[in-house]
């Protein structure tokens, strides 16, 4: 089986119980379900069984899982990878800081040059921002739930989530141009 | 939307993160997940053993049972068999019986199939019913194999006058009282309970004669309709099927499934004229195995769309039955409920078309309509008229 075979093809090898072909989806999707797994998560031997527990979980569930195209086995991966971060946030007990902010709320600009910032920085960004606005920035902007969703998931009020995502947006939006300003 | 236009922007940007392990880490955490597949699959592997095992022992058991009520062949008779008119009168104690047992006979190239009183045995009380071809006599049986257990019944009351045992079959359905269990058999179109057995020669005996043929309230039934137009109606009530299925998937959309499910069916036959009829309410309950392929047709969140087919095994527990007729608009129910537990197993294809909704990732709720070829007699024959059952499943699944 060569390397650059398509998802749909890999799955029919998995399927089958190749080993091999379970390794180079493992391979193929590591990196960018670990970069996930981060967002949520910082403590690296957390996020190592997180994402152990995650690929376990998905050997174990594709069987039901049904390909409809390119991108939706990484939509799905990434579901079950988000579901397991927040399982471990659960499972230690943890509940959504509600970082509050006294100082007046400036008018928030677009950030420029979102695309020329390198993704690691981006990725480094993220990781910096307060844990409650990170958890609730990611689940909201970046892994497409709604407000209600984040709320149930995070056992706070639609409301909470709405202003932890406006704070966070604006925090990163600053960092951002801040970047871009200092790179000019 | 501005900044919506930037947040999905850097949403499709971080889609080409590629932050990946060091070797090392790599190594170690594949090392973990495949240690843990493994002993996933292990663990799947145990609990559907674990689960089909008894399965399968239900299964062994209910054939076992079924073997056990099948009727024998015929047993050979000698010709110089004496005839006689009727079954001694005293029983004799099994032990006896079997010790005053005359020794085997060497087989006699043509057994009288005809005027011999069979004998089915079971582990608990010998059946015994008449021959429905045989001539107005019987013989008494060369061997008796097991016990015989006397069970006291209800008389029916008026219209249907009190019934006993005949030692004299005769042609046409007829209804008796029969002093022991008795067990039926697919070819002679039988329905019995414990202690009264209905009869009929041919499998369209209800539309000739729904209830007992030669009582003296089918003759007035006869008498009263005499010249007038008689129909039969046979109403099936929705039969229902109640319980826990066990899915093991064999490909994304194909599935392999069994369980146990509770099972009933109910028909009434009513026959005669507006104004004078007779009916028959037939209820049986049982346990059914099904073994059947799903395939999934269409699935959108926890709500899933499914074909399905395959074969089904019933044993019947119990089965109920209730005699009533009408004399110019006056209802009146005849008998009471008379229970059996005796039936054989029954065999039907099936197929059905479903709607799952998932509850938790491998337990779905399931509500199946679907029809049923039987492909064996019933113990009740007001079902073997309509070969094709339609019928609704209901109930949990669980899947590997």
């Amino acid at each position: 089986m060569p390397w650059d075979v398509d998802d749909e093809t890999l799955l029919d090898h998995v399927r089958s119980g190749d080993e091999r072909a379970m390794r180079r989806l493992y391979d193929r999707y590591v990196g960018f379900l670990r970069g996930t797994c981060r967002r949520y998560i910082t403590d690296e031997d957390e996020v190592k069984d997180v994402l152990q527990e995650s690929f376990i979980k998905i050997f174990g569930a594709l069987d039901r899982f049904s390909y409809r195209g390119p991108g939706s086995l990484r939509a799905w991966m990434k579901q079950i990878v988000v579901h397991q971060a927040l399982n471990a946030l659960r499972a230690r007990k943890w509940t959504c800081p509600i970082e509050e902010e006294t100082l007046p709320e400036p008018a928030e600009e677009e950030p420029e040059g979102v695309e020329t910032v390198p993704l690691e920085v981006i990725q480094g960004m993220i990781e910096r921002l307060p844990e409650g606005y990170r958890v609730v920035f990611s689940l909201y902007a970046l892994d497409g739930l709604s407000h209600r969703q984040v709320a149930e998931a995070l056992g706070i009020t639609e409301g909470t989530s709405a202003s932890q995502y406006a704070r966070a947006r604006r925090r990163l939006a600053e960092m951002i141009k801040e970047y871009t300003s200092h790179e000019r | 939307m501005r900044d919506r236009d930037w947040t999905e922007r850097l949403r499709d940007r971080l889609e080409e993160v590629d932050d990946r392990p060091t070797p090392e880490e790599s190594e170690a955490i594949w090392a973990g997940v495949v240690r843990g597949v493994r002993q996933e699959r292990r663990r799947r592997r145990a609990l559907l053993a674990w689960i089909l095992l008894p399965t399968s022992i239900a299964a062994a058991l209910l054939v076992a049972l079924w073997w056990l009520h099948s009727p024998e062949e015929p047993l050979p008779i000698p010709a110089d068999t004496p005839i006689v008119a009727e079954v001694a009168e005293e029983p004799i104690p099994v032990d006896k019986k079997r010790e005053a047992a005359p020794p085997p006979e060497p087989p006699t190239p043509q057994p009288i199939r005809r005027s011999v009183t069979r004998i089915w045995t079971t582990p608990l009380v010998a059946l015994r019913m008449p021959t429905l071809e045989a001539p107005a006599r019987s013989i008494t049986p060369p061997v008796l194999k097991t016990r015989e257990k006397q069970v006291s019944l209800p008389e029916l009351v008026y219209p249907f006058p009190p019934l006993e045992e005949s030692d004299q079959p005769r042609h046409g359905s007829r209804l008796g009282l029969s002093l022991l269990a008795a067990n039926g058999t697919a070819s002679s179109r039988s329905y019995q309970g414990i202690g009264v057995h209905y009869s009929a020669p041919e499998p369209t005996c209800l539309m000739d004669s729904p209830t007992t043929g030669d009582s003296e309230a089918e003759e007035r039934m006869r008498m009263f309709n005499q010249g007038t137009e008689t129909e039969m109606t046979i109403r099936h009530s929705p039969a229902l099927q109640l319980g826990l299925r066990l899915s093991y998937r064999l490909a994304p959309r194909l599935s392999l499934e069994t369980g146990l499910l509770y099972s009933r069916r109910a028909v009434e036959v009513r026959h005669g004229s507006e104004q004078y009829y007779t009916t028959d309410g037939y209820t049986q309950h049982g346990v059914a195995i099904p073994l059947a392929l799903q395939l999934d047709l269409w699935e959108y969140r926890g709500l899933s769309l499914y074909g399905t087919g395959g074969v089904q095994l019933e044993k019947s527990l119990s089965s109920s039955r209730t005699r009533g007729y009408s004399l110019r608009g006056e209802q009146v129910t005849e008998s009471p409920a008379l229970e059996t537990s005796t039936a054989p197993l029954e065999w039907g294809a099936r197929l059905g078309l479903g709607l799952r909704y998932r509850i938790t990732p491998h337990s779905e709720l399931f509500v199946e309509p679907g029809v049923t070829r039987r492909l064996t007699d019933s113990r009740l024959p007001a079902l073997d008229r309509d070969r094709y059952l339609l019928d609704t499943a209901l109930g949990l699944t669980y899947t590997f």
